[in-house]
């Protein structure tokens, strides 16, 4: 990964040529969430008063990706715009882009309140020096490591609110991983994107629907090994102990 | 005594808890608000405010609401606060005011120069520090002449490497284990990894602080292993991947080497295999099987050599040059996880070599009163040493909570040597000689982790050892009647079951326990005769037995940033020597504390006083009073106790010191100071070219040991330096002629090592070592100094081709033999995709014919002459799949 020094280096320059209330910043990061096989690329785009992250985007609608080597594969449903959070500060809500059904876009309203607890541990990570903080956040324990330097209310996925960017986040068995790989900050006047194609949708209907959705895929699966298994009865064949129930990133929605 | 010692120790363990036991003060609430302002007066919104201590911990942090407002509530002991106000593109204010203002409003001002002041990065760092955790990103150091794993480990700062064992010691502490991604291929023996893994995969090492083997001790035990990790690049990743290398030289030179690794979801493995007759990369790694110091600790003991039959090339310069050898090396080492919860672990080696090695040696042997005798010797050595190793380890998990492991070991050892010796006072000695051995160990561990706070290990552990050492030296080859005779065979059978208790007690307070019995029982023969005579000039056997029952336990208790260890080994021993029977009873306490703190708030130290006595019991090998033959030239005996154990005082005081987050250094300072009773002291007659050697128990020795080193990596300049310097004071009885005093040897090594690049693809690497020893004993001064000289410069005229070349130099003065001086050169070129690589290599570049090498210890000066391998040009294609 490439250093963010002749990055930020350009952010300065930038700055010299505008005023310095409006800026405009672009973060790059690295993410995987619970129910994600690989790190996936996203961006962080920010302002004095709203931030966007989107991430998973792609051309097909079910995007196979697969790694040979690793033994590894994963489906994923989405589209060209992907999976969006978008957060206004100035309200207490985000609305969340995201996919259950084939083609099927849905936005959701969801509110976060993380009670972070800062740490006094230092480490520079991609050059950047940051600060730790832990939380407890919908049933998961997460370690976040943020720039106090870079005093905005902003973070990666569903995470904010420290005093700085987040720079990094994890959960303490490293199921959830999101490093930042890129970030540049110019002075700017240029408006985020607000629009969220899809369909609206309530939280806890959003996350029925992706409960089915896995006891559809589930029960399939199950029934697939079974034909298999009557086909060829000397293979071993398993579905690698999947859980009947969904555990996704978040557990529950009480914190 | 050994009660009120023990109540000493137990007084001294609760004064410490109770010195660093005490209560928080109550704290206070308290509530500061306001309103920020721009230079206009109107108020900015989304605005940092951070409430820190004037040690910068935070103590409350928000953003102003759309009207600029912010109410901040927190608690605290301090008088004043530090409240800062921040945001993007505005001037950063920060105001030390009293706790209990209760309200400020605040006015940021548009960043002047419209810079953002505020944003402090630090060029990404090419060691990221996390605590326990530390990584080096290996592109930063590397100059791209490296071969293995060791090469680059030896540049980074806070490391060092023993270059004859391979031992590698980061912060002066020797590490545990390399892991491969996560996974232990090799255990113990990971020189198999560091010194054959190709330095093209490596993208980054991690130090893995307090390293704790079992993942049911993680937590409980509290461990200060040093670990490491090595990460491999994720481009080369693959089901199957590896290189293959060969290449053919003039003076029918030729090499090869074929690595292979593996990552599949099931299987980790890595596979070397090598041969070659340019002097390089064979080697035996001395594979540790139950001779661990662990094992030493619980009371198994293994066999020593008694015949002195090492190749010993000179350390000063680089081996490479000297040992002239033909064979192979070959290892295999794999994890297999065929389920979740069974793991196999496989380590297998052969090593099957002809060396040759010839020298000429001028020896004065300094005797007393001034007077001294001179001797040539020269030796045509031929060396077949053959090994084979397995290791073999299996862990189940029974449940979550219970792990069994088992483990076993096989070394198989054969070594055959094959020497002309000449001394300027006889005639020419042949020397035949054998080492054959073999040694079985097994392990079976049940590790249950009781709750989060207790955890237990019982270990059944078994070692059988057999070496037997052959000698035959005779004068003419034609007339037998001259020729001696002699065989030693050395048998030992270990055993011991060993319950090791890991406990929390209560915050902070941990327990180490470890009860167990072992016994040894082992049978030394020796017979030595003259080929024509019926009767043995010596023939004995000498039956060992060594029981013990011991409890050894420790607490440590942490507060804050210090540790404080107590504790003691208590051993009852049973020994029988042939009719011999004795029994001791023997405290062996340690003492130890550490602080662990930060300063300049990112220049972390650990200081560390430790305090231990140990008692080493002698060896069968070490008590026999008949007189062996140790080589062609020289005789031994003992005169010693078996019952009467050397008596060990271990201080330890050591600082380490890390800062990788602003200023990349890392030192550390280690004082050791041993005092010794009842050691064995050279006891020394020369019967013209003949040195007998009677080691008599009872003397005392003093060691004063320091190191101060000191590595700082500059990323403006990109140099890598390493500063170190050792200061050593030994002081240990000696006999020569029936004249004691104790010698006085005093030491100081000066070292400095650098690495930079220099641009335009050219880097340096340049080291100095400047030794100074003095040694006295009676009237008798003695100093002898060098400067060892290392200059290293590889450069890229074009983009795929890589130059190397490098000198390596030893001066001893004008009046001892002054320089002498390797020369060495290789230049590569590779493809664009990296694939494949060809390789000109010239050894010895000036085809000088030997070096000089000049030592001088106690009773002896030795000019060597070391014959070097004859100029050679090597070209080698190496294929990366």
């Amino acid at each position: 990964m490439k250093s963010l020094l002749p990055l930020l280096y350009t952010t300065l320059v930038f700055f010299q040529v505008a005023e310095a209330q409006s800026f405009y910043g672009k973060a790059q990061y690295d993410i995987k969430l619970f129910e994600d096989n690989f790190f996936f690329d996203a961006t962080l785009e920010f302002t004095e008063s709203e931030s966007r992250f989107v991430f998973k985007q792609h051309e097909k609608q079910d995007w196979f990706r697969q790694d040979q080597s690793q033994f590894k594969s994963q489906k994923i449903r989405t589209d060209s715009i992907g999976y969006i959070i978008y957060r206004k500060f100035n309200k207490n809500k985000m609305s969340v882009r995201s996919f259950c059904e084939l083609g099927k876009p849905m936005v959701y309203e969801d509110s976060v309140n993380i009670k972070w607890s800062l740490g006094s541990d230092t480490k520079v990570i991609q050059g950047v020096a940051c600060l730790n903080a832990s939380a407890s956040f919908r049933g998961r324990k997460y370690e976040a490591w943020y720039s106090p330097d870079i005093p905005v209310n902003v973070g990666p996925w569903k995470f904010s609110g420290l005093p700085g960017l987040i720079i990094q986040v994890k959960d303490k068995k490293e199921n959830i991983s999101i490093t930042i790989k890129s970030l540049d900050i110019s002075k700017s006047d240029k408006k985020i994107d607000n629009q969220l194609n899809g369909l609206g949708i309530s939280r806890e209907n959003f996350y029925k629907c992706l409960d089915e959705e896995w006891v559809k895929l589930y029960i399939n699966n199950k029934a697939i090994i079974a034909q298999l298994q009557a086909e060829f009865p000397d293979l071993e064949l398993s579905d690698n102990d999947a859980s009947k129930v969904r555990i996704g990133t978040e557990l529950n929605f009480k914190e | 005594v050994k009660v009120s010692y023990f109540f000493i120790w137990l007084i001294l363990l609760f004064l410490g808890i109770g010195i660093v036991n005490s209560q928080d003060k109550s704290k206070s609430d308290y509530t500061l608000s306001g309103t920020v302002y721009d230079s206009d007066n109107s108020p900015v919104e989304l605005v940092q405010i951070l409430v820190q201590t004037p040690n910068k911990v935070t103590l409350a942090y928000g953003f102003t609401n759309q009207s600029g407002a912010y109410s901040l509530t927190f608690s605290t002991q301090q008088d004043t606060i530090i409240l800062s106000a921040s945001r993007i593109g505005y001037t950063a204010v920060f105001i030390k005011t009293p706790t209990n203002i209760g309200s400020k409003d605040i006015v940021l001002s548009i960043s002047p120069n419209s810079q953002l002041s505020e944003i402090t990065v630090t060029d990404k760092g090419p060691i990221e520090d996390s605590g326990d955790t530390l990584a080096y990103f290996v592109s930063k150091f590397i100059d791209g002449s490296e071969k293995t794993v060791e090469d680059v480990i030896a540049k980074l700062p806070g490391f060092s490497i023993d270059t004859s064992t391979g031992k590698i010691k980061y912060q002066g502490k020797e590490i545990k284990k390399i892991l491969l991604d996560g996974d232990d291929l090799t255990g113990n023996n990971y020189t198999v990894l560091s010194k054959n893994l190709s330095a093209d995969w490596l993208e980054e090492v991690e130090v893995l602080k307090r390293f704790s083997d079992s993942r049911l001790l993680q937590g409980i035990e509290q461990s200060d292993d040093v670990a490491l990790n090595l990460k491999l690049k994720e481009d080369v990743k693959a089901p199957i991947f590896g290189n293959l290398m060969a290449g053919i030289g003039t003076t029918q030179k030729y090499t090869s080497k074929v690595e292979l690794l593996s990552y599949l979801k099931k299987v980790k493995l890595f596979a070397v295999g090598t041969s070659n007759n340019i002097g390089r990369d064979l080697e035996t790694y001395d594979l540790e099987t139950y001779t661990s110091r662990q094992l030493q600790y619980r009371g198994f003991l293994s066999a020593g050599e008694i015949l002195n039959t090492e190749l010993s090339p000179p350390t000063l310069l680089n081996e490479d040059n000297f040992i002239f050898h033909q064979g192979y090396f070959a290892s295999n080492s794999f994890v297999a996880r065929p389920s979740s919860k069974l793991s196999i672990r496989s380590v297998t080696t052969v090593y099957d070599n002809n060396r040759t090695f010839n020298f000429l040696d001028s020896l004065f042997y300094i005797l007393p009163n001034q007077s001294g005798f001179s001797l040539t010797q020269q030796q045509n050595q031929n060396q077949k040493p053959f090994q084979l190793f397995q290791d073999l380890k299996i862990d189940y998990m029974l449940n979550e909570k219970t792990d069994i492991s088992s483990r076993w070991q096989l070394k198989t050892n054969n070594d055959f040597i094959n020497s002309i010796n000449k001394t300027s006072l006889s005639q020419d000695i042949l020397e035949n000689s054998s080492n054959e051995s073999y040694q079985l160990f097994g392990n079976l561990s049940y590790i249950k982790k009781i709750n989060n706070k207790w955890a237990s290990t019982t270990d059944a552990q078994f070692g059988i050892e057999n070496q037997k050492e052959n000698i035959n030296l005779r004068e003419n080859e034609d007339n037998a009647n001259d020729s001696l005779f002699q065989s030693i065979n050395q048998r030992y059978y270990n055993i011991g079951l060993f319950q090791k208790v890991n406990g929390i007690l209560s915050e902070n307070l941990y327990l180490n326990a470890l009860i167990g019995a072992s016994s040894i029982t082992s049978r030394f023969d020796a017979t030595s005769f003259l080929e024509d005579m019926t009767n043995p000039i010596s023939d004995f056997d000498d039956d060992y037995s060594f029981k013990s029952l011991f409890a050894d336990i420790s607490l440590k208790k942490k507060w804050k940033s210090i540790s404080l260890l107590s504790g003691a080994r208590i051993r009852q021993v049973w020994l029988g020597y042939n009719l011999e029977k004795s029994n001791r009873f023997l405290l062996e306490p340690t003492l130890s504390i550490s602080v662990e703190n930060k300063i300049f708030e990112s220049l972390k130290f650990t200081t560390i006083a430790t305090y231990n006595r140990e008692y080493v019991f002698l060896k069968p090998n070490n008590l026999y009073s008949s007189s062996l033959i140790n080589s062609f030239r020289t005789i031994k005996s003992y005169n010693a106790n078996p019952a009467n154990p050397l008596e060990n005082d271990l201080f330890i005081f050591s600082v380490k010191m890390q800062d990788f987050q602003k200023k990349n250094i890392t030192a550390t300072i280690e004082l050791v100071y041993e005092e010794s009773n009842e050691i064995l002291v050279n006891n020394l007659f020369f019967d013209e070219a003949v040195v007998i050697n009677n080691q008599i128990q009872g003397g005392n020795s003093q060691t004063f040991f320091s190191k101060y080193s000191f590595d700082k990596y500059i990323s403006k300049l990109k140099t890598t330096i390493k500063l170190s310097y050792e200061y050593n004071l030994i002081t240990t009885p000696q006999v020569i002629e029936e004249n004691f005093d104790n010698n006085l040897l005093s030491q100081n090594i000066i070292g400095i090592k650098s690495g930079t690049y220099l641009g335009s693809g050219i880097s340096l690497s340049l080291g100095f070592e400047h030794n100074n020893n003095t040694n006295k004993w009676r009237n008798t001064e003695t100093n002898f100094e060098y400067q060892n000289y290392f200059v290293k410069i590889v450069c890229k005229p074009f983009s795929l081709i890589n130059m190397s070349f490098n000198i390596q130099t030893v001066d001893f003065g004008k009046s001892r033999g002054g320089f002498s001086s390797v020369v060495g050169t290789k230049l590569d070129y590779s493809t664009k995709n990296g694939k494949i690589d060809f390789g000109l290599e010239i050894n010895n570049l000036m085809n000088n014919s030997a070096v000089v090498i000049n030592r001088l210890d106690s009773f002896s000066f030795s000019s060597t002459n070391y014959p070097l391998l004859k100029r050679f040009l090597l070209l080698s294609l190496e294929f990366k799949f």
